[in-house]
């Protein structure tokens, strides 16, 4: 019988405050356990992993796990984190950003860092909303949706995370939602196991924020939502162009599983004659 | 970890006697419903202080999607194993 939340424990770091911070019913939470359980299934040691994070409210999540983590500046997690590889290839290096955090103020270092291909996982975390700071719209906020700063809906037109990063050239590219968080876990385990960058989109309800300006009802609602609107990729790709509405696709986008900055930057350092 | 003791249904010691699967850690426990609504077969029910109980235990097939949708990983479910469930009290009479 397995017993998740257990496995959960044994990653917490203790004298952090618990219950944590996020909101009752924050999808934050099922997507950390997600990355724990898949870590746990990995059997990487926690000295081997290194958990880097940005602000928001997915940057709490390098305060209550116990690997070596780092809890970086807004937008940045992903700088700090290729410096870790460089200086450390054998870690393995997980980034967790939200994502206002990834996609705008980091938007340009989580570009270059799929141009690269550098090894590193990146978990997107996206909520569609920037939620710690009062709910102001941010560049996954879908059109006509309501924000702190969209009274009357927003008039911006979203970012496609996945597509984003694909067509940046990220060599694992992957969405899943917490109402499917059996999902979750194989998806974060094959971006782990992936070389390159790798790119997991987690959609979370944040039922205070988002939800409560855009769907009526609480946590549960959201994740019916969800329910209804994720769609498997292969589905997805037989809805007829302009139907698709609300919808989503779910399950992995790109797996190319190709040599990554590090496998190259060792061939440089070959060629130049020096010792790998 | 502190404090992780078996509250049980709305922290009553009547869950052990009834081999009640489920098990809620209340003092993490911030209410949101979710393992409520996710639950297939309808187990848990809102108690009078809004924390989850099992209502109809027996019906619990372990699926564990109250306890992976969990955000506060305030659920786990109880081994339907008898040694390990021995286990377990062993545990928590230690844990008192």
């Amino acid at each position: 019988m397995m017993r998740t939340s257990e496995t959960v424990y044994k990653y917490l770091r203790p004298n952090k405050k618990f219950p944590h911070v996020w909101c009752p019913g924050c999808g934050i939470g099922i997507v950390m356990g997600a990355l724990v359980r898949a870590i746990d299934k990995k059997g990487l040691s926690k000295d081997d992993i290194v958990l880097v994070s940005g602000i928001g409210c997915s940057g709490r999540m390098s305060t209550y796990l116990d690997f070596n983590t780092l809890h970086t500046t807004h937008g940045r997690a992903l700088a700090f984190a290729a410096g870790i590889k460089l200086a450390r290839p054998e870690l393995t290096v997980i980034v967790v950003m939200g994502d206002g955090d990834a996609t705008a103020i980091g938007g340009n270092h989580l570009i270059h860092a799929c141009r690269r291909n550098i090894d590193i996982t990146a978990l997107i975390i996206n909520n569609n909303i920037y939620g710690m700071t009062g709910g102001q719209y941010s560049p996954t906020t879908p059109m006509d949706k309501k924000a702190s700063t969209a009274q009357y809906g927003n008039i911006e037109k979203p970012f496609d995370i996945c597509k984003l990063v694909e067509a940046c050239g990220a060599s694992f590219v992957a969405r899943g939602t917490t109402y499917r968080a059996n999902m979750l876990d194989p998806l974060i385990e094959k971006a782990i196991s992936r070389r390159g960058f790798s790119v997991v989109e987690a959609m979370a309800q944040c039922p205070v924020q988002y939800g409560r300006r855009n769907i009526q009802g609480g946590p549960v609602d959201m994740l019916q939502w969800y329910r209804d609107h994720a769609v498997p990729v292969a589905a997805f790709k037989e809805i007829p162009p302009g139907e698709a509405g609300e919808r989503f696709p779910i399950g992995v986008m790109v797996d190319l599983d190709e040599p990554g900055y590090i496998d190259r930057y060792k061939e440089i350092i070959k060629k130049a004659g020096g010792e790998v | 970890m502190n404090g992780k003791v078996n509250t049980g249904s709305n922290g009553s010691s009547e869950n052990k006697k009834n081999k009640d699967p489920v098990h809620l850690f209340s003092s993490w426990c911030k209410k949101c419903g979710i393992c409520i609504a996710i639950c297939p077969k309808k187990v848990l029910e809102r108690g009078p202080e809004g924390y989850p109980y099992a209502a109809r235990p027996e019906d619990c097939i372990l699926c564990g999607m109250c306890d992976i949708h969990c955000p506060d990983y305030a659920i786990t479910l109880r081994k339907k194993d008898k040694d390990k469930d021995k286990d377990e009290e062993a545990e928590h009479e230690e844990a008192k």
